[in-house]
């Protein structure tokens, strides 16, 4: 059972982003990273978006992820309690050349997004015989 | 191993601004993104003149998995979620999303009509009307200003 969290904290500077001048707090969802040997896999919690406000960029070995999500005024309501915040989703990792950007696919069910990236053929392991003299 | 996280803890692209980011993780762990309280999951809620509305982040659960039970001024939500990478052959690297089973309460201002609670689980998120029950908002008298 894990979880973590950083609440309320903005986009950092450097990678172009679409909304980032927007005054929205992003959110830094969970994830479980894997691999097998053919690619890695990303899942990430981010509820209250829509495959549309998905976007996976991945740019010189660095993949972006934001989701979008659009306030969820409780109006005419009044709020009485608050205990998390509402706004878009965004994380940064580091892939390096290992991934073969034209092959990464992604599916969003459920506010979890899955992201497959597949290996270049020289990132995948190899097994190497040794030849008996 | 060939993905390396930008705020993986003393990795090749360690910085200044990834080892706060890890000094804030350990600070509010363990809780969820976005959440600003460490219970799981975290509500929002809130009330008009006629019901409290209680909003809470599941992804990944299924309308099966959860449970919502009513009694008089007292909501309790249940729900389990599993993990989902579990295959043999795939190595984790990291896992930060939250998964197994959880019971939280809470207790409203007043008792609600639990014959006439609703709720919808749309892209991860749990709403709830919970109407107020007759009784309870008959309670409420307007004092009139002279």
């Amino acid at each position: 059972m894990t979880c973590c969290t950083v609440p309320a904290r903005r986009a950092s500077a450097g990678v172009a982003d679409a909304h980032q001048t927007k005054d929205i707090a992003s959110f830094r969802p969970p994830v479980d990273v894997a691999e097998n040997e053919s690619s890695f896999i990303i899942t990430a919690d981010v509820p209250g978006s829509t495959a549309e406000q998905i976007g996976i960029d991945l740019d010189r070995g660095v993949l972006t992820l934001t989701a979008r999500v659009e306030p969820r005024p409780v109006d005419p309501a009044r709020p009485l309690r608050r205990e998390f915040g509402v706004g878009d989703w965004r994380r940064v990792f580091r892939v390096g050349d290992s991934v073969d950007a034209s092959a990464v696919t992604a599916d969003y069910t459920a506010g979890v997004l899955t992201i497959r990236l597949p290996k270049t053929q020289s990132a995948r392991a190899r097994k190497i015989t040794v030849q008996q003299a | 191993m060939l993905l390396t996280l930008r705020n993986a803890p003393l990795g090749p692209t360690t910085s200044i601004s990834s080892e706060i980011d890890r000094m804030f993780d350990s600070l509010f762990a363990p809780s969820c993104a976005g959440a600003y309280t460490s219970v799981f999951p975290a509500f929002n809620i809130a009330e008009d003149d006629k019901a409290f509305f209680i909003e809470a982040e599941l992804p990944g659960f299924a309308s099966p998995d959860l449970d919502i039970e009513v009694q008089g001024d007292t909501v309790t939500l249940r729900g389990k979620r599993a993990q989902a990478s579990e295959q043999a052959s795939l190595t984790v690297h990291r896992r930060e999303r939250w998964s197994g089973e959880f019971e939280r309460s809470v207790t409203l201002p007043s008792d609600v009509d639990a014959e006439a609670v609703t709720a919808t689980l749309s892209q991860g998120v749990l709403r709830v009307t919970l109407p107020k029950s007759e009784r309870a908002r008959a309670r409420r008298v307007t004092v009139a200003g002279s």
